[in-house]
């Protein structure tokens, strides 16, 4: 089912601008209670990391196409078709993310063009966004037509976005030392929090979705939201030492535990397609 | 600007689907293509009236194909500006910019685009346009064995037979204005009624 690629890529664009976003903060944040240098040392491999997200999703959409050679058709219609403009939106955040993170690697002195860039690159990522969801937002599509839509990629990208933060956190503990509980607790609080506003979408978009389906979804969202709470327990209790390679673990399961409810329920999404007409 | 439209009259369709197959003969469709289908609509059952039970069972066909809508929504969507609309109001689908994404058969509410799996391109009605610029009539217009099917300028159309009426199963016809004009089964009002 040409569905399945398209779960793919719109998780995988959700979670890199999501991860963009939540590591700028995080930069900022270690900026503050360390220095430059610690900053960027413990957000560099993450923001790189967003560039082959972003050319893994790119090359994923193109399996959904007939004719993938005529690709490059889909970005000429930005006067009027949402697609267009989520296509042009999610390049221009690949470039600009890649341009940063580039720069960031590097240490130039320039650091007025490293905030530019990111600047630009988190206002393409959003534009991005708000052009993935007005895509399905089609007036002749009943059910995707509502709330429900910015509310569910809204969720995926700061679920995913914060967790992915978190695996590139807890990846480098030495970094931060004790420091790590904050920003973790944080995280942890902000993905529970998003798995209940989860549970909420999933419950009231449950008429005519498949049983089995939904009971599936429903396990791994419980399971996605039990790790998630281990999470946050063990992070607000973190001594740093001996215990950063099992909140390295812990992160990472919830990472998973996240990414395969997200797509679980990217897949009812597309399920539940019902347009109106004949 | 000019706008051609279809006219069918539902009330004397019998549902026989000699449109369908003339559009799939005359633009050699392959198999689970159809521009032009019948759609069947039925429904009723028992109802009691005094003593006694009475059927109100009932059904009535409509034929559908692209509307060559006035505000077409696939060509609105389309990312590859593969579909235009031309002067006379036939819109059409260029298959050489076309990349298949569907985009447009999600967007359609009558389900006119349809996907050619072997081209890896979307495919639909085109009013049989080579036919009309040789003064012929579209092949489905021609085959109605119950002439409940006409085409012509939508203008004229309307003039003969009044606006389109709302008509279940049809969607709410400001979502594309469709260039379509229906006279309604005498059954489809019992729907509304229920």
């Amino acid at each position: 089912m040409k569905e399945r690629s398209l779960v793919v890529f719109t998780l995988l664009v959700q979670l890199a601008i999501g991860a963009f976003w939540m590591l700028g903060i995080l930069c900022l944040w270690a900026t503050v209670h360390t220095n430059a240098e610690t900053a960027r040392q413990l957000t560099v491999p993450a923001f790189l990391g967003v560039i082959p997200i972003m050319a893994a999703a790119l090359l994923v959409s193109l399996l959904h196409l007939g004719t993938p050679l005529n690709a490059w058709r889909a970005a000429v219609n930005l006067r009027s078709s949402w697609l267009s403009r989520e296509i042009i939106f999610s390049l221009l955040f690949t470039v600009l993310e890649a341009a940063f993170a580039w720069l960031h690697w590097q240490q130039t002195e320039q650091g007025w063009l490293r905030l530019l860039l990111a600047l630009a690159a988190a206002l393409a990522g959003g534009l991005a966004l708000y052009s993935m969801t007005r895509l399905y937002m089609l007036r002749t599509v009943s059910s995707w037509n509502t709330w429900m839509t910015p509310a569910a990629f809204i969720i995926s990208t700061l679920l995913l976005g914060s967790l992915t933060a978190g695996v590139g956190l807890a990846a480098n503990p030495e970094a931060l030392g004790d420091l790590l509980r904050l920003p973790l607790t944080w995280i942890g609080l902000l993905a529970v929090f998003l798995l209940g506003a989860r549970a909420v979408i999933t419950t009231l978009s449950a008429a005519g979705q498949e049983p089995k389906l939904l009971i599936m979804q429903m396990s791994l969202l419980a399971f996605a939201l039990s790790i998630c709470s281990m999470l946050l327990y063990q992070s607000a209790l973190f001594e740093f030492s001996g215990q950063s390679a099992a909140l390295n673990w812990l992160v990472m399961l919830a990472f998973l535990a996240a990414l395969g409810e997200e797509a679980m329920g990217r897949w009812l999404f597309y399920l539940s397609f019902e347009r109106v007409g004949i | 600007m000019s706008q051609l439209a279809f006219y069918i009259d539902t009330s004397a369709c019998s549902g026989c689907k000699a449109c369908q197959v003339a559009c799939k003969d005359n633009n050699r469709l392959p198999l689970g293509i159809n521009w032009r289908r019948v759609v069947e609509v039925s429904g009723g059952g028992w109802v009691q009236a005094g003593a006694a039970w009475l059927s109100s069972v009932y059904a009535y066909n409509i034929s559908m194909a692209c509307n060559h809508c006035v505000r077409p929504i696939c060509m609105e969507v389309c990312p590859a500006k593969a579909i235009h609309k031309r002067p006379d109001g036939i819109v059409l689908i260029e298959a050489k910019k076309c990349l298949g994404c569907r985009y447009c058969a999600w967007a359609c509410p009558y389900g006119a685009p349809q996907y050619d799996k072997a081209q890896g391109k979307m495919t639909k009605c085109d009013f049989c346009v080579d036919q009309l610029e040789q003064g012929q009539t579209p092949a489905c217009v021609s085959a109605c064995p119950l002439r409940a099917i006409e085409y012509g300028e939508l203008s004229e159309l309307e003039a003969r037979h009044g606006k389109l009426a709302q008509m279940i199963p049809l969607p709410e016809n400001a979502l594309t204005e469709p260039a379509l004009l229906l006279t309604p089964h005498k059954d489809a009002s019992r729907i509304e009624e229920r």
